[in-house]
């Protein structure tokens, strides 16, 4: 294996031209003027063109992409500068738009002048795709992580569940204040029973919440604290005075209808 | 009864024994100024429940005006006259949180009517 590395290291431009046309993603150099000077198959493949329709054209005028005749031409700075450089782009191909990766390097001659640029271009589609999916997916769990549910007429529920770090707490908040302004509520019930363990910070994010709903004019009451989040919360030496707080939803239930003076009847047989 | 000035941005009427100051979304210096020493003059001049503060037209709140509002409440407050916040935006409710501002002290309501009926139960 070594022995055949060592052949190719050796051997001359035309076998060395011959591995870069095998490579299947798309190589291209160009000259200081941005002629095109080389392309690789995959490269020709891609924009469906042969060798003689493109020698010696601009770049620009080959490839339809963002970056093309703007200041963000990374092959222009890469001629410029002769640093390298990587980045993101999208070509258009017909109606296709694809994103994509370039790598641009500067080409020099024995001297270490700088005689243009070679670009190495990485198709990101699938990446791209799985990322667009992954945004999506976390926004789906945020929004269901935090439900705020009209439980009676201007009373809402929040039930929490599972770890509040700030950005969920930041999260909460906006959402109970949105729906706060929308449902003119005037009660808020936050049910923490879901969450195992609290800390100062946790404590902290709730109370600026519970601060927050208050001046939109609505209560808050925090219901399901279990012993342990009672005992907590004392250890650490936390106020918790600002806060109407419960042990079960159905008693922040029953102080939501007193604040709004409302009163539950058993029906008369 | 209408108190507006052409001076003052900030529209004061009084209602039913309540002041009702609605705030500019450009609040200045000024208009906190004199808004304030309008609303009390109005209390001291006649008997008056309470005051309305109305942030519905605001749209942006940074904390050097909110400290400036607050004192203004506090001064009102002294006066026996009971102030309530009202039409805050989630927004800016939100941004006075990250500001971590203390709003312990500071009585609000949703909107307008909400207002007036937490200063006349009172």
């Amino acid at each position: 294996m070594k022995n055949i590395v060592q052949n190719f290291q050796e051997a001359d431009t035309m076998i060395k031209i011959q591995i870069l046309d095998q490579i299947p993603t798309t190589v291209m150099a160009v000259d200081k003027e941005l002629r095109i000077t080389y392309m690789n198959y995959a490269g020709q493949k891609v924009i469906n063109k042969k060798w003689e329709d493109i020698s010696g054209k601009k770049c620009c005028d080959i490839w339809d992409c963002l970056h093309c005749n703007t200041d963000e031409c990374y092959m222009c700075k890469t001629i410029k500068n002769g640093k390298m450089y990587s980045a993101q782009n999208e070509i258009t191909i017909g109606d296709l738009k694809k994103p994509f990766e370039y790598y641009v390097v500067p080409l020099r001659d024995e001297d270490g002048n700088v005689i243009g640029g070679l670009e190495f271009v990485v198709d990101i589609t699938e990446r791209v795709r799985y990322e667009e999916r992954l945004k999506e997916q976390s926004h789906t769990i945020r929004e269901m992580s935090t439900p705020t549910i009209e439980l009676w007429n201007e009373v809402l529920v929040l039930p929490v569940v599972g770890v509040v770090d700030s950005m969920r707490a930041q999260h909460m908040m906006d959402s109970m204040l949105n729906k706060i302004a929308e449902t003119h509520s005037k009660v808020i019930i936050m049910d923490i029973q879901g969450v195992a363990a609290i800390d100062t910070a946790v404590a902290n994010h709730l109370i600026k919440i519970t601060r927050a709903t208050k001046l939109m004019g609505c209560e808050c009451i925090l219901s399901g604290i279990t012993p342990a989040v009672a005992q907590t919360i004392i250890q650490l030496g936390i106020n918790m005075d600002t806060i109407k707080t419960k042990s079960t939803l159905s008693d922040g239930l029953a102080e939501a209808f007193k604040i709004l003076n409302l009163e539950v009847k058993k029906k008369k047989e | 009864m209408d108190y507006s000035d052409n001076n003052l941005n900030t529209s004061v009427t009084v209602v039913e024994r309540c002041i009702i100051a609605t705030l500019p979304n450009d609040i200045t210096d000024d208009d906190i100024k004199i808004g304030t020493s309008r609303i009390l003059m109005i209390a001291n001049k006649s008997f008056i429940k309470g005051a309305i503060l109305d942030f519905s037209m605001v749209s942006v709140l940074d904390s050097y005006t909110f400290m400036a509002l607050e004192k203004a409440s506090k001064a009102v407050s002294l006066m026996g006259v009971m102030v309530v916040w009202v039409g805050l935006r989630p927004g800016v409710v939100s941004a006075l949180m990250d500001l971590n501002v203390d709003v312990t002290h500071i009585k609000a309501a949703m909107n307008l009517e909400q207002g007036l009926k937490v200063i006349l139960d009172a």
